[in-house]
């Protein structure tokens, strides 16, 4: 009997359970693929770092000089299990050319040390697409996703790579995803041979890098005595914390897959919990009906669980088809550069979320069924209303509305009296506002001038200049002298320049015992500090010091100590007058007072140098009227400065923009068209009442189109806060990874108008669209009133 | 004077290329005032034929004259508006929009045919026909917290706010009880009796007795027609002892 109720109402209510069906299709597609992608970003890196086996501590020296004091001293440490020395040599500027068409052409300068090692190691290995550890024969090299895509490398491309008197050409087997030398945070770049090959190499020696890879259960010990014993070739030395934070910015892209992913899981219940809600109502009159005649709940819930549970297998099952691309393609948009995995080999995942699916809706059926349990067979006929009132009418009275509109106030109305049944849409389009904003507000943080001042660089400069040296071994002196130069040269030009730059040293600091390797900036020539402190003031003196927070932080230092520094076998003490948060050696960096000069020190880095002169040009024109006229110089604008140091991801985002902006219009409108379509087939009877009574179409199509009007400026106004505090909760924290607090940049016109309104017009277009249905609807179908 | 007149109008329903001639070249006429009653047996097209004179659906042939106008060539739009602005409607179940008071019903046409500025003269008006009617008192109610009497009112009160050439009304009775449903045919002779024309589908001989004239319907023709003449309270048991003895020669 119930199997043909059920066949009856099926095919009776064709439009109605087509659109239900549809929803639970889509709910279930995003929300296995959401499932996948969250799982594949939360472990992402650690899936990484587990692939390329990266130990817990990692020390990188330049030179051979300190082999055996470093394995003495490991040797020593009963914490460290294991550690590998990984021998590489460093290339020069010459020593690599890409060969193009036949011709050799020299790669973009990307980082301070170009390396070249063997793909056989045990420890920080390049990894292939598939996670497994890169093998190469000989006459072939494997380079990092990062090398590959700023040099415009592919698979068969070839690389001529020269040391010493050897030149050896190399075919691009593998396009490698190499945890440490692949990022965009680490000054060091490594192309990889095979061990044959590389023994080829090590037998004519040339300068020579050695990274230990330790593995121990205290790297902080670990760390601590690499301090102590002071090694004046330990270029870095860095934790598996800091591992983490490599990829900061490139998660951001994976982070907003994953926030994606989440809105998605909740757009989908709530579209669900609408759709059931919805449909169901709508049968309360045919529900009560059969309690009249007698049937039991038992009997009428099996009827109603029984139609949903064919519907939703059917839309879990498809969803579950659909969502293996779907997670897939959204992956894409991750950073290349990260190792995520592979969506597909986690379908277990998608099929979980199907079957949340499938229960989510079996609950719903259930828990909106309950509700006829509780009430009489003619209150269920009358959709649950007994028809007394116990509370105040909510909504506003037409008759009160003297100026407003009687289409408009039709939709306020609707939206007041049913304002649970209208919170699902408004939910969505919020989120929807935010997902757009999110982005949106990365990019133009990742484009403003906060972001050059963490980078410590001037905003207010009128171009920079990147010195032309080699990496390491500049003095102050070297860097007083270029300045000189270059300003007399800029005067010729007729530029009455000033310039100042910073030069960092890595120095080992300490204080009562405890000591620590912190990269050290000293300014050259620098009048003002420009640079922000977020306590404290700026150093000025010789003998003061500012701290990031984060060193202060780990070090237990604060304002007002004073720590010592080993400067040039002399021990030096510093009075701590400040702290700031910038992005200088990950979070974890020291600022000289401006009359504070290390003249014999050597610096293992630099920054880039700020040039000021009067000029009404941007960044931009001075650039290219510095680049005609001086062209030996490497002249930058703060833009470029910024993208090199944060990488592709900028352009990534901004990438996604677009397609984000049309994928999310595009959903919405989708939700919305079916939705529209769900309430012209639930509310024909009051349609056709209107149109009984002369409403023709338009000011029906406008009554739909008023009621999502209201709700999109709902979500509009309630976005407004909420993406306040997303800025405040989710990208403060996100760029804070890297150690600095930014202050996210939102463009008011472009997050609070311009976005939303492309959105606010897709809805009304797809209302627009959905209401062609009314045309179908007759005065005759007066009797489908509720 | 004449204002509304059907020529040969027919409506043909085609359902499962089985086709079903619902009217059959239905001729009438009804002049300004005039209270017609439409009676007939089940199925026979009483209804059909109302919503066809009403424009509420199309006719396959034939003409339909309201006040010059031939409503079978009117556009959809244009017969929104005349059925806005010159028809008023009621029907069997009291169909109002869920979410609206009872006032705001019954306003909502008026709002919707005239501009903002009138909105005092319609609440001036709803008030005078809701006071007329007796529901002033259940004005801020929701549509389900008045009785099935109270609401068929209201309706009436819609159908009547923008002063409508005509009223159609389908078994305005059908869902009332005896009391409830003198009740609303007294309103009715009133409104009439102040010259708004009226036709009235029903099976009820007792409803049909108030009308001044009656077409009696079978298989989609006007079998016969009968006058009663204008409605006069006092001869209400005269009335329907006629008309039930025109309808017992019809075979009713």
């Amino acid at each position: 009997m119930w199997l043909e109720i059920l066949r009856c109402d099926l095919k009776k209510r064709k439009g109605l359970n087509a659109i239900l069906l549809f929803f639970v299709l889509i709910s279930t597609m995003f929300l296995a693929s959401s499932v996948n992608n969250i799982n594949l970003v939360l472990n992402g890196i650690g899936n990484y770092m587990a692939a390329a086996n990266v130990g817990n501590l990692i020390a990188f020296f330049n030179t051979d000089e300190a082999t055996a004091q470093m394995e003495e001293l490991l040797d020593g440490l009963d914490c460290v299990s294991d550690y590998e020395r990984d021998r590489m040599l460093i290339l020069d500027e010459d020593g690599i050319n890409l060969i193009e068409d036949g011709n050799k052409v020299s790669p973009e300068e990307s980082t301070a040390y170009k390396l070249l090692g063997s793909c056989e190691r045990t420890y920080v290995r390049a990894v292939t697409e598939d996670g497994e550890p890169v093998t190469l024969k000989s006459g072939e090299i494997a380079v990092s996703v990062l090398y590959a895509q700023n040099n415009g490398l592919k698979v068969g491309d070839e690389i001529k790579l020269c040391l010493g008197d050897i030149t050896r050409t190399y075919t691009v087997a593998c396009i490698a995803h190499d945890f440490l030398y692949g990022a965009e945070m680490i000054s060091m770049e490594r192309l990889l041979v095979s061990p044959k090959d590389f023994a080829e190499w090590q037998e004519h020696a040339g300068a020579s890098a050695n990274v230990y890879t330790v593995v121990t259960e205290d790297p902080t010990t670990v760390m601590n005595a690499i301090g102590k014993e002071q090694f004046a070739t330990l270029m870095g030395c860095y934790t598996e914390n800091i591992y983490l934070l490599l990829y900061a910015f490139d998660m951001v892209s994976a982070g907003l897959i994953a926030a994606i992913g989440i809105c998605l899981i909740l757009i989908s219940l709530m579209i669900l919990k609408f759709s059931i809600r919805f449909t169901i109502e709508e049968s309360y009159r045919e529900i009560g009906l059969l309690k009249a005649l007698g049937f039991r709940e038992r009997a009428i819930r099996k009827i109603v669980v029984a139609k949903y549970l064919v519907l939703v297998v059917i839309g879990a099952v498809l969803g579950f088809g659909f969502s293996l691309p779907l997670g897939t393609m959204l992956m894409k948009n991750i950073s290349d550069n990260l190792y995520m995995g592979n969506a597909m080999s986690h379908w277990g995942l998608n099929a979980c979320g199907s079957i949340v699916v499938v229960l989510f809706v079996l609950w719903m059926c259930m828990s909106f069924t309950s509700r006829i349990k509780k009430c009489s067979a003619v209150e269920a006929m009358r959709n649950g209303k007994s028809g007394e009132r116990y509370h105040r009418r909510r909504g506003p009275l037409l008759h009160h509305r003297k100026k407003m509109g009687t289409i408009l106030y039709l939709g306020l109305n609707d939206v007041c009296c049913s304002l649970r049944q209208y919170v699902t849409l408004l939910f969505t389009f919020c989120i929807s506002f935010l997902l757009i904003t999110i982005p949106l507000n990365t990019c133009n943080t990742m484009k403003s001038s906060e972001m050059l001042r963490k980078f410590c660089i001037d905003p207010e400069a009128a171009v920079y200049v990147e010195p032309s040296w080699e990496t390491s071994g500049v003095t102050d002196a070297d860097m007083s002298a270029f300045f000189d130069e270059l300003v007399q040269e800029l005067a010729k030009e007729g530029y009455e320049a000033n310039i100042n730059g910073g030069l960092i040293y890595p120095l080992s600091w300490e204080k009562d015992g405890a000591a620590a390797n912190i990269a050290t900036s000293a300014m050259v020539n620098m009048e003002q500090d420009y640079r922000d402190y977020t306590e404290g003031s700026a150093p000025v003196l010789e003998n003061e010091a500012a701290f990031s927070e984060t060193v202060l932080k780990d070090n237990g230092w604060k304002i007002g100590d004073t720590v010592y520094a080993t400067i040039e076998r002399e021990k030096r003490a510093f009075l701590i007058t400040g702290s700031y948060t910038d992005y200088m050696e990950l979070g974890k960096s020291c600022r000289l007072g401006r009359e504070g000069k290390l003249e014999q020190t050597e610096t293992f880095l630099y920054n880039y140098s700020n040039i000021y002169f009067d000029t009404k040009l941007s960044q931009e024109e001075i650039k290219e009227e510095l680049t005609a006229v001086l062209p030996q110089y490497e002249w930058k604008t703060g833009e470029e400065i910024v993208n090199e140091n944060v990488g592709s991801i900028k352009e990534q985002m901004e990438a996604m923009l677009a397609p984000v902006t049309v994928a999310l219009c595009g959903l919405i409108m989708l939700i919305v068209f079916f939705m529209v379509q769900l309430f012209i087939v639930r509310e024909q009877g009051q349609i056709a009442m209107l149109k009984s009574i002369g409403f023709s179409d338009h000011p029906i199509r406008n009554w739909f189109l008023a009621r999502f009007l209201w709700i999109s400026l709902g979500a509009w106004a309630i976005s407004i806060p909420l993406s306040n505090l997303s800025n405040r909760f989710v990208l403060t924290p996100v760029f804070g990874i890297m150690g600095a607090r930014v202050r996210i940049q939102v463009d008011l016109l472009q997050a609070y108008l311009l976005y939303p309104v492309i959105l606010l017009i897709g809805i009304m277009l797809s209302v627009l669209l959905a209401t062609f249905k009314l045309k179908s609807v007759q005065i005759q179908d007066i009797g489908n009133q509720e | 004077m004449e204002i509304l007149k059907t020529t040969d109008l027919c409506k043909t329903y085609v359902i499962n290329k089985r086709q079903n001639n619902v009217l059959r070249n239905v001729n009438l006429s009804i002049n300004e005032g005039e209270m017609i009653g439409v009676m007939g047996p089940s199925g026979s097209g009483k209804t059909t034929l109302l919503y066809t004179i009403s424009g509420m659906d199309g006719a396959t042939a034939g003409k339909i004259d309201f006040f010059g106008k031939d409503l079978t060539k009117l556009g959809a739009n244009e017969m929104s508006d005349l059925r806005l602005q010159k028809m008023g409607f009621i029907f069997q179940q009291m169909y109002m929009m869920k979410n609206l008071t009872i006032y705001d019903n019954i306003v909502l046409p008026a709002y919707q045919a005239n501009k903002s500025s009138d909105r005092n003269r319609i609440n001036e008006r709803a008030r005078k026909l809701m006071k007329k009617l007796g529901i002033s008192d259940v004005a801020d109610n929701e549509i389900t917290e008045v009785s099935g009497g109270q609401l068929q009112r209201a309706c009436i009160a819609r159908s009547m706010i923008n002063e409508p050439k005509i009223i159609f009304a389908d078994e305005p009775t059908g869902a009332l009880n005896r009391q409830n449903s003198t009740e609303v045919m007294e309103e009715l002779n009133k409104l009439n009796a102040e010259g708004v024309t009226m036709m009235i589908v029903t099976h009820d001989a007792k409803v049909a007795s108030r009308c001044e004239k009656i077409y009696y319907i079978e298989d989609g023709n006007i079998r016969d027609e009968y006058h009663l003449g204008k409605f006069s309270a006092d001869a209400d048991y005269q009335r329907e002892k006629e008309l039930n003895n025109w309808l017992m020669k019809l075979g009713w």
